[in-house]
């Protein structure tokens, strides 16, 4: 992704093929005082196969799903083959402390706040 | 063989609707899906396999505590329930709000018997796997023909 140059990427166009099935996250984002919390459903996708970027302020989340479940198709509703969503991240987030943390499917990104960007109170002293 | 198709593409049609408007039903209805009637949304997704000796099941569950999970065989009726917790973020004003919860419940009809003795469940990763191994007296059996003398 980082790869900025107009020469064609083969590797780049392999994994846009393979992306194409991939399903979008349903996602809750909410802000606290000290930051964002983004909270995304991801049912499959083991800590290996996952990958959280960002990108010039862009926050990309892609996970593949590699659990292909034995025997004939019966019937089937989903097809788990990855997620993949981006995010345009407001720049008073600090990149440097972000948390992220996978447990049963769901990830949980805490994008906390620059130090510049949180309220602060200014002590008024009186001068005598 | 024509027919066969017609009522093929039909099918198609009519689960792409049911996707279309489930996915629309789900979103707005994940505010009250604690209210009767849960029952008839089709939460979870699953997928349905088999083999020879097995049936493979898988149910897309994330964020779901094992504990609160569910799965009860009556006859060849499988039914999954549990559910996902409300999280209560104190001071939240919320930007994006997508993922739904509350308890839910799915029934699904085994097309035979299954044995209901050495059925297996495997949480991870936010997926449900079920392992429901045929029962012997479903299993297909193969009877010789033998040659007789005349």
């Amino acid at each position: 992704m980082n790869n900025k140059s107009l020469v064609p990427n083969e590797n780049n166009d392999a994994k846009l093929a393979v992306r194409q099935n991939f399903a979008t996250p349903t996602v809750d984002i909410f802000e606290q005082d000290g930051g964002l919390t983004l909270m995304a459903d991801m049912p499959g996708v083991s800590s290996e196969q996952l990958q959280v970027d960002i990108d010039q302020g862009v926050l990309t989340l892609e996970g593949v799903v590699n659990d292909e479940l034995k025997g004939e198709r019966l019937f089937s509703e989903f097809a788990p083959s990855g997620y993949y969503r981006q995010f345009r991240l407001p720049e008073h987030l600090d990149s440097d402390k972000i948390d992220a943390q996978l447990k049963n499917g769901v990830l949980t990104l805490i994008l906390p706040k620059a130090e510049a960007a949180l309220p602060r109170k200014i002590e008024v002293k009186m001068i005598h | 063989m024509n027919s066969t198709n017609l009522f093929r593409g039909m099918e198609t049609l009519r689960r792409e609707m049911d996707a279309i408007f489930g996915a629309l039903a789900q979103d707005q209805e994940t505010s009250v899906a604690f209210l009767p009637g849960i029952g008839t949304r089709r939460y979870p997704r699953i997928n349905l396999n088999e083999d020879a000796d097995n049936y493979y099941l898988a149910a897309s569950l994330p964020g779901i505590e094992v504990q609160s999970l569910d799965i009860n065989l009556t006859g060849n009726t499988l039914a999954l329930s549990g559910e996902r917790k409300i999280e209560e973020h104190e001071g939240a004003r919320w930007q994006r709000q997508e993922r739904g919860c509350g308890k839910f419940m799915r029934t699904l009809e085994l097309p035979l018997e299954v044995n209901a003795g050495k059925i297996s469940a495997e949480y991870r990763d936010g997926m449900l796997q079920v392992l429901l191994p045929k029962a012997e007296s479903a299993k297909p059996k193969r009877i010789s023909v033998k040659l007789g003398n005349s």
